[in-house]
């Protein structure tokens, strides 16, 4: 009798157990004509980093799912960038990269990402791990833009210069805290070497190598707007001599200041 | 924390502690009050030829901390701890970065010795040999997993006693927002007072629900994959244990089994194909049920004794969100399968435990042939899934004392560790050692005392060959002088480099302060089986420890 009872009130428990089953989320990208609130991620990589093509692949399939709305940059710095493998024939780490390093710190392992510069609830770093990204890349996607970002591009590969327009819209009441915009050229399809799983790969494709900081690396200060406002601002980089005029990318994003730098929106857009 | 989480705990504490007070007649009008404290400074001095750079520690920071002040007070029944720790510009957290902060890093109230006890605040606590559940803190690793919540706990009788225990995980100054719940029945049978049979069994349960945040960040992630690797995770997991521990006579027997239901854990070398049908290596949520079985024997007669251990591991990790990498939001402690050493060059390669799989036995003899002679024979080997060779090491020691003159020890080890998985190395080599080592003390009085240690480790693969070196001079009991070096005298790449240290401690009563100039390699660093990235050190160390 005993028995039964027992096995009666397990089985009341193991029903109490069951769970109403959760359902995978679905892209929510729509087309439409207005501002979509993207997101920047700023993988940290390097040369030495074997375990960094897989990043650079996962950023990828992100990419395809999320098209426009996904701005990525690669900043090559930190123990994993120096020294490089003795295949490697160009240096992809810089100076701007050094500075994210020292503004940020570094992160425990690489590939790791910061995904607009936040610290997400539950989490007490800016840096994430690869299984964090998708989810986080999807959870600010779905905020309402409080900034709209245009950028107009124009080049000269004669004189290496490029003109950039950025055109700022204050889509909501912006806050009291200060706001700073920064422009990023980024340069895609980069051959040259990368440790990875298999040995050194000397054909290795780099993208979203992150070149230079054309605005300085904590951005330039924007003066303060009111609802709906537009306001523009112009840059005249130059770029180096061996960079790809076909595979640069201007990235601007509008950012708060020290010491978190969140950043609030992001719009990219090829140079030809 | 939520509001209403810290209002119904306010609650129950409160009402808890008034039912007790009512319980308990009045003790003695005095408390006892202690406080240990802990404190570990350091100067940073840039080395850029052994990696000692690059972090703000070396490159404009240039001091760290870390303390901890431990305070208890006892008084009307009831136990209170309070501690306070403070990081400033520490590499403890992430040795990459530099972590600020200070505060109230734990506090308690707990009540024993009657029929119900409780404890509230941040508990410390394990359920058998903590495959389940392990809250501790480890702070030479920067682990400090303490469950902020409450726990109570019924004394049944003089041999069974029943504890549960509910609340979130601790995060530095913060708290995870799963939630965690356990119960562990645990007992004492023995065969009365001539007898020499006893018997400690428990059973154990925990369960963990996952937050909306965690679950929506997976949610996400997963509707990445593609459909063949996706699958639909659950909010709550159930951890179930037995154990018990059997002494008859010189033999004593632990065994353990425990079950995990299905549950989201990260494989950091899993596999998936993408949208375009590449394959990508790299980490990816799996959904398994885990299982853990963990055992062990121990027989001693006069003049030896030998111990087995092993164990079996598949598919069990469990954090408190499968997000969490490293070190961070573990629930479980696997009991690790390999010697502690604690000798510099035998502890050079030490196997972390594997969550998702692993099969391990590990053996060690002791005979005393002579009075004042004693060797020990150790054996470990550890296999991954697939029986693939993870570890193997092989021990012998011999230990010589003449009591008042000297001790001398004498070994060698060798080795076999699998840097790929350990390490995380896709294409190293199974790292091979022979480490010959003697370790003698001549005691000249009871004042003063001289060691020498001296290490040698062949080696082909990795960082090579090394020897080691370390002389220690005390004057008991208040001063030890030591001088040490490690040089890597066959390096396979790199630079020849001399890892120095040179320092002294002293004691007196309960006080006990050290300062060491360090030039310390980056390397693996493993307590117990949790191992974690330790970078090149270079600067002065200064250590302080206190009891009031």
């Amino acid at each position: 009798m005993r028995v039964s009872v027992y096995i009666f009130l397990l089985g009341i428990l193991v029903q109490a157990c069951e769970e109403v089953p959760v359902t995978l989320s679905t892209n929510t990208d729509q087309p439409g004509s207005g501002y979509s609130q993207n997101v920047l991620i700023e993988e940290y990589t390097g040369v030495r980093c074997q375990n960094c093509p897989a990043g650079a692949q996962l950023l990828e399939e992100l990419k395809r799912i999320h098209g426009n709305r996904l701005v990525i940059v690669s900043v090559h710095g930190g123990f994993f960038a120096q020294p490089t493998n003795k295949e490697n024939k160009l240096k992809l780490d810089n100076a701007d990269g050094e500075e994210l390093i020292r503004i940020f710190n570094q992160p425990q392992g690489y590939p790791s990402s910061m995904i607009n510069r936040k610290v997400f609830s539950g989490q007490s770093s800016v840096f994430l791990g690869g299984g964090s990204w998708a989810g986080y890349v999807d959870e600010e996607k779905k905020k309402i833009p409080s900034m709209g970002i245009n950028l107009e591009i124009q080049s000269d590969s004669a004189l290496k210069t490029i003109d950039v327009s950025c055109e700022l819209n204050a889509l909501i009441i912006p806050s009291s805290n200060p706001l700073f915009l920064s422009i990023v050229l980024v340069e895609n399809n980069i051959r040259d070497a990368q440790l990875g799983p298999a040995g050194v790969d000397t054909n290795y494709i780099h993208r979203h190598v992150m070149r230079k900081f054309i605005s300085g690396i904590k951005g330039l200060k924007i003066v303060s707007m009111n609802l709906n406002e537009k306001r523009v601002y112009n840059f005249n980089p130059d770029y180096a001599q061996d960079w790809k005029l076909n595979d640069l990318v201007v990235v601007a994003f509008v950012h708060y200041g020290s010491p978190g730098y969140e950043v609030l929106q992001v719009v990219e857009k090829r140079v030809k | 924390m939520p509001l209403r989480f810290n209002i119904l705990l306010t609650g129950l504490i409160f009402n808890t502690i008034c039912g007790f007070a009512q319980e308990e007649p009045a003790g003695p009008t005095g408390g006892v009050f202690n406080a240990y404290l802990s404190t570990q400074a350091s100067v940073f001095i840039r080395d850029s030829t052994i990696g000692a750079s690059g972090t703000p520690q070396y490159d404009h920071q240039l001091f760290g901390s870390e303390t901890w002040l431990d305070a208890r007070y006892t008084n009307w029944g009831l136990d209170f701890g309070l501690r306070l720790d403070l990081y400033q510009n520490s590499n403890l957290i992430n040795p990459q970065a530099s972590f600020n902060r200070q505060g109230i890093g734990r506090w308690f109230i707990k009540k024993e010795g009657s029929k119900l006890g409780f404890e509230a605040g941040f508990i410390y606590d394990q359920i058998g040999s903590g495959i389940i559940y392990r809250a501790y803190e480890q702070r030479n690793l920067g682990i400090d997993n303490a469950l902020y919540g409450l726990k109570l706990r019924y004394q049944w009788n003089d041999y069974w006693h029943i504890r549960a225990f509910a609340g979130k995980q601790k995060k530095q100054f913060e708290e995870y927002e799963s939630l965690i719940k356990g119960l562990a029945l645990e007992g004492y049978v023995h065969g009365g007072d001539s007898s020499s049979w006893s018997w400690a069994p428990g059973i154990g349960f925990t369960n963990r629900t996952l937050d909306d945040g965690s679950m929506n960040n997976l949610l996400s992630t997963l509707s990445t994959y593609q459909p063949t690797d996706q699958f639909l995770p659950q909010y709550n997991t159930y951890a179930f244990t037995l154990f018990n521990t059997i002494q008859w006579a010189d033999l004593n027997l632990y065994i353990e089994s425990a079950l995990k239901t299905r549950d989201v854990m990260n494989d950091p070398n899993g596999q998936r194909n993408n949208s375009m049908g590449e394959v990508i290596i790299g980490p990816k949520f799996i959904h398994k049920m885990g299982q853990v079985f963990y055992g062990s024997v121990n027989y001693s007669q006069p003049g030896w004794g030998i111990s087995v251990e092993g164990k079996r591991t598949r598919f069990f990790g469990y954090r408190t969100r499968p997000q969490e990498e490293l070190n961070n939001g573990l629930i479980q402690f696997i009991p690790p399968m390999s010697r502690q050493n604690s000798y510099r060059l035998t502890s050079f390669y030490q196997p972390a435990t594997q969550e998702l799989g692993e099969q391990a036995i590990q053996t060690e003899l002791q005979v005393s042939p002579a009075s004042n002679w004693n060797l020990t024979l150790h054996h470990s080997r550890i296999n991954g899934i697939a029986a693939k060779k993870l570890y193997r090491e092989i021990l012998l020691e011999s230990t010589w004392r003449k009591p008042d003159q000297f001790t001398l020890i004498a070994g060698i080890q060798h080795q076999h560790y699998n840097q790929q998985v350990f390490e995380g190395k896709p294409l190293a080599p199974l790292v091979k050692t022979w480490i010959p080592y003697i370790d003698w003390t001549r005691q000249y009085d009871d004042l003063h005392a001289i060691r020498i240690n001296l290490e040698y480790m062949y080696n082909k693969q990795d960082m090579g060959s090394w020897a080691s070196l370390l002389l220690e001079y005390s004057i008991a009991p208040q001063w030890v002088f030591t001088v040490s070096d490690m040089y890597n005298i066959k390096p396979v790449q790199g630079k020849k480099n001399n890892y120095y240290t040179a320092g002294v401690v002293y004691s007196r009563d309960v006080t006990r302060a050290g300062i060491n100039l360090v030039r310390q390699r980056a390397g693996i660093v493993c307590t117990g089986g949790i191992c974690r990235y330790e970078p090149a050190f270079n600067g002065i160390k200064f250590n302080l420890e206190s009891r009031f």
